[in-house]
């Protein structure tokens, strides 16, 4: 129908609707676009507007407690299109492994497999502006006409990913004009859902209160309602709805916030020295392609994960690192320059590592290359390449989004976010170094040197990605998991909640393509229980 | 695979590198046997500094003899001359490195491996260096 600012609206006023969705976000559109010409009245929350407005975006913050974390108002976004307004863009399926249980990890596993979601993998990639196909490795292959490396065992496998072109990449944006124009599709900016009130004797959600900075309290009447805020804000909604429930709605075994996960990445952690300074990597390199970008990651095979114990992460070919003779005059070294100077880090190598690259490229049999033949001599080129570690954090019902006691604007407990490693994590970040440096090693690629701060692996400081998982998460059992496997509140029959908050583990890739998938599941699952 | 049942070391190392049976140019033709060994290294200045860091971390091995003889060791003799392989000219050199690769790939499965500087290096190309920094 439109757009429609809801501090226009007389007070007290009940929004009514078929499905209420709370939170305008890539799961909160998808799901209200899916719905797009269909009979179903959709109504969609927005606490923002469709543009940054900063008195909304207040209402985001929040206090940081355990591991350093950016200040809550920062890490996301209450506008149209939620986060995605930051969004790097970056998205590629979770593997198949991802969704099992694997006895290694704890609380692990999901209540179905990949298999399940691929249909829905495919609509997320259209919903945003990519294609399909362009994950496959031929894909990429045939694009930028250079192959991935090829490890002993495919211990190391490639895998493809995409970056979401810049006017997609801003999802509200993207999908603006699709709400605008659906028949069926009310989008109420500036309503802040304060309450999702419940039947004292029944497990239903009766209605939402919302109110507005200009202090109007409205309600929000549907047949079923979705809770799709965000990975910190969809718990802290939940135990903001403790009028009837004092633990809060869906608290009942004392799930909700916990289980807190972000992704484990580590620059500068480790540097691979090719055995071949020409060693092509073009597959690893940014492609860009007509609707984004694309490019190679390395991850550990489904077997090395499961032989070695290894959690899941990937590895980016990031930065470059060269000196050599500049005088040289010779096609291949031009080439070499150019290839150098795109990805150059300007980061001055350590005497070892010169020793070290020279040593490989003997043993590994690439110093009688032609490349050798000319340009071997002292001062011959030295590259090496910055591999970035992204990896799954372990499940740790310590690490949590809990109430604090200071107040937002209206009243409501901010939240506190309890981002907490366990030594597991530690002892995994061992664990996939190891395999790096054993896996280059066998199959003759080059060595992988990792650098640890003073410490160890006990002392680095994960770099925030923005990714707020793991909340309420899934599973069939309600004394493991806030959701059923429809993403159903345990405690509330006619209450959804979508979003990375309902991942139980999270893979290594961007959780934003599953955010999607899973909210297109969740929206045929909402059109079954209709018909 | 044909292996010697009882390898002489010195014999077997002798055979591989096809450097002349010893004789009364024994010295001679020793320290042209390491040279052999180590010929590999197109910078045997870097061999050598790595092979300094491995012998400070195994001490007990910081003699050639004791080197070659780990390199050459019954199990490594079953790659390095599977077949009593005849060698010579510049396909031992080939030969010996491709040997070597293999051997370097069974270390990287087995975990015989070594952290120099925060690299993880295999204990045979480790040796090798050592050999270099050596002789």
């Amino acid at each position: 129908m439109a757009f429609v600012d809801t501090r226009s609206l007389a007070n007290g006023e009940t929004i009514e609707a078929d499905i209420c969705i709370i939170g305008a976000g890539p799961a909160g559109i998808a799901i209200a676009t899916a719905f797009e010409g269909d009979s179903t009245r959709i109504a969609l929350l927005e606490s923002g507007d469709i543009g940054y407005d900063e008195e909304t975006q207040a209402l985001a913050a929040g206090e940081v407690v355990g591991i350093p974390y950016p200040d809550l108002d920062v890490v996301r976004l209450r506008m149209l299109g939620g986060s995605t307004n930051h969004w790097g863009g970056n998205i590629r399926p979770m593997d198949a492994l991802d969704f099992e249980v694997r006895d290694w990890i704890p609380n692990s596993g999901w209540p179905f497999g990949l298999e399940e979601l691929r249909p829905y993998y495919k609509r997320a990639a259209t919903f945003c502006g990519v294609p399909n196909e362009g994950f496959e490795i031929e894909s990429q292959r045939s694009a930028v006409g250079a192959d991935p490396w090829v490890f002993e065992d495919d211990a190391i496998t490639t895998q493809v990913f995409q970056t979401v072109g810049g006017e997609a990449r801003a999802l509200g944006l993207y999908h603006e004009e699709a709400l605008e124009q659906a028949a069926n599709i009310t989008t109420y900016l500036f309503a802040n859902v304060v309450d999702i009130v419940t039947d004292a004797l029944s497990n239903q959600v009766r209605e939402l209160t919302v109110k507005t900075l200009n202090d109007k309290t409205l309600k929000a009447r549907a047949k079923y309602y979705v809770l799709a805020a965000g990975g910190i804000e969809n718990p802290r909604i939940l135990l903001l709805a403790n009028k009837t429930r004092p633990a809060g709605l869906g608290n009942e075994n004392d799930l909700v916030g916990r289980y807190f996960m972000e992704h484990l990445t580590s620059p500068d952690f480790a540097l691979l020295f090719p055995s071949d300074p020409q060693l092509d990597f073009r597959f690893y390199k940014d492609f860009e392609a007509d609707w984004g970008e694309t490019w190679g990651m390395l991850t550990f095979s489904e077997e090395t994960q499961r032989q070695g114990g290894l959690v899941n992460a990937r590895f980016q070919a990031a930065t470059i690192t060269n000196e050599f003779n500049k005088n040289i005059d010779n096609p291949g070294m031009q080439s070499l320059a150019t290839l150098v100077r795109s990805g150059s880090s300007g980061r001055v190598p350590d005497e070892l590592e010169r020793h070290l690259a020279n040593v490989i490229a003997d043993i590994d049999d690439v110093a009688e290359s032609g490349y050798y033949r000319f340009f071997h001599h002292p001062n011959y080129p030295l590259i090496s390449i910055d591999l970035v570690v992204i990896s799954e954090q372990i499940p740790n019902p310590e690490s949590r989004v809990y109430l604090g006691e200071d107040k937002d604007r209206f009243g409501q407990n901010r939240c506190v976010l309890d981002w907490r490693l366990t030594d597991f994590d530690s002892d995994n970040l061992t664990r996939i170094s190891d395999q790096i440096q054993r896996q280059f090693g066998r199959s003759g690629l080059g060595r992988v040197r990792i650098q640890l701060p003073e410490g160890g692996y006990a002392r680095i400081n994960p770099h925030p990605h923005y990714h707020h998982m793991g909340t309420t998460r899934m599973d069939n059992d309600p004394k493991r998991g806030v959701v059923d496997a429809n993403c159903r509140l345990h405690e509330a029959s006619n209450l959804y909640v979508a979003g990375s908050s309902v991942f139980p583990t999270v893979g290594n890739v961007n959780p934003t393509l599953t955010i999607i998938a899973l909210a297109y599941r969740l929206a045929d699952h909402l059109k079954g229980l209709d018909s | 695979m044909t292996v010697s049942p009882k390898p002489n070391r010195r014999t077997l190392l002798t055979a591989l590198l096809a450097l002349p049976a010893l004789s009364g140019a024994e010295t001679a033709a020793a320290a042209q046997n390491s040279n052999r060994l180590t010929g590999l290294f197109s910078n045997r200045n870097s061999a050598a500094i790595l092979g300094q860091a491995y012998l400070q971390q195994r001490p007990e091995e910081a003699d050639a003899q004791t080197l070659e003889a780990l390199l050459l060791s019954p199990a490594n003799l079953g790659v390095l001359d599977p077949q009593g392989i005849s060698l010579d000219g510049a396909a031992d050199q080939r030969r010996l490195k491709m040997a070597l690769q293999e051997l370097r790939r069974r270390d990287f499965d087995e975990g015989a491996v070594l952290q120099i500087g925060g690299c993880m290096l295999s204990v045979t190309e480790l040796r090798l260096c050592a050999l270099a920094a050596l002789t």
